[in-house]
């Protein structure tokens, strides 16, 4: 079972959140072609590795925030810590 | 075998869900002689009412019914000038107190919290996963009372229901 940890609650059970999606980088300039719009706004990267996403606490304290999961095992680390 | 567990609904409570700086609604707080719970997820009791940090900026106040007016008048929710945000929510929850010996038990049917007493404290309140929707745990003597959005009130008393009499 996948849990995750709240900055405000804790660590809770996945099943209390709601992934909000990767984060994503900047919005590219108004002047890309529409594929590379299209890759940025639908085409979530997929390494095998660290991937950064958001997550709402919805059934619990209502907090959005982002981590760190790894992609094969699952390990999550807050993003701070990585760059610590 | 049955739980040795007590469920009951509960009659309407005074209900107020409070949002804002933490400073400013200590003050509003302090003129109905309540404190500001000291850690997240607990609730700060007296006299009868409950205030409950379940979010960040966020607490609910639950008291009995026969305080509701007097809370009215001293909240004063209609007062738009005011620094923080008080709503009057009474009517959206439904309560259930679960005690007895499976309290434990059967909480932990009903979320994945572990609710038991070195995993939540003793003056524990907390939203969760409560029977796959959002519920309101708070620790209760001789078990926990629950809160949950009035309109899945039939829902819960179901399920509450199929536990107890184990029926399928």
């Amino acid at each position: 079972m996948l849990t995750l940890p709240c900055p405000f609650c804790g660590q809770r059970d996945e099943t209390e959140f709601l992934n909000a999606g990767p984060t994503k980088p900047a919005r590219p300039s108004s002047d890309v072609t529409d594929s590379e719009w299209i890759n940025w706004l639908t085409v979530p990267e997929n390494p095998v590795g660290y991937v950064e996403e958001k997550w709402w606490h919805a059934k619990g304290c209502g907090k959005f925030f982002t981590i760190k999961r790894h992609t094969v095992t699952h390990q999550i680390m807050m993003p701070e810590e990585d760059s610590a | 075998m049955g739980y040795q567990a007590t469920i009951k609904k509960q009659a309407v409570w005074a209900i107020f869900d409070i949002k804002g700086n933490a400073s400013v609604v200590a003050k509003r707080v302090a003129d109905i002689g309540l404190s500001l719970p000291s850690s997240a997820n607990t609730a700060y009791a007296k006299n009868g009412q409950h205030l409950c940090w379940i979010g960040e900026d966020h607490w609910l106040l639950l008291a009995p019914v026969e305080m509701e007016f007097q809370l009215l008048e001293r909240l004063d929710p209609q007062n738009s000038s005011l620094d923080c945000r008080i709503v009057h929510v009474s009517d959206a929850y439904t309560l259930f107190t679960v005690t007895g010996n499976h309290a434990d038990d059967i909480l932990a049917i009903a979320s994945p919290l572990n609710t038991r007493q070195q995993n939540f404290p003793i003056d524990g309140a907390t939203y969760t996963e409560f029977f796959g929707i959002r519920g309101l745990v708070l620790r209760w003597p001789d078990g926990y009372l629950t809160a949950v959005e009035r309109s899945y009130a039939d829902m819960i008393t179901a399920y509450f229901d199929k536990i107890t009499t184990g029926s399928r």
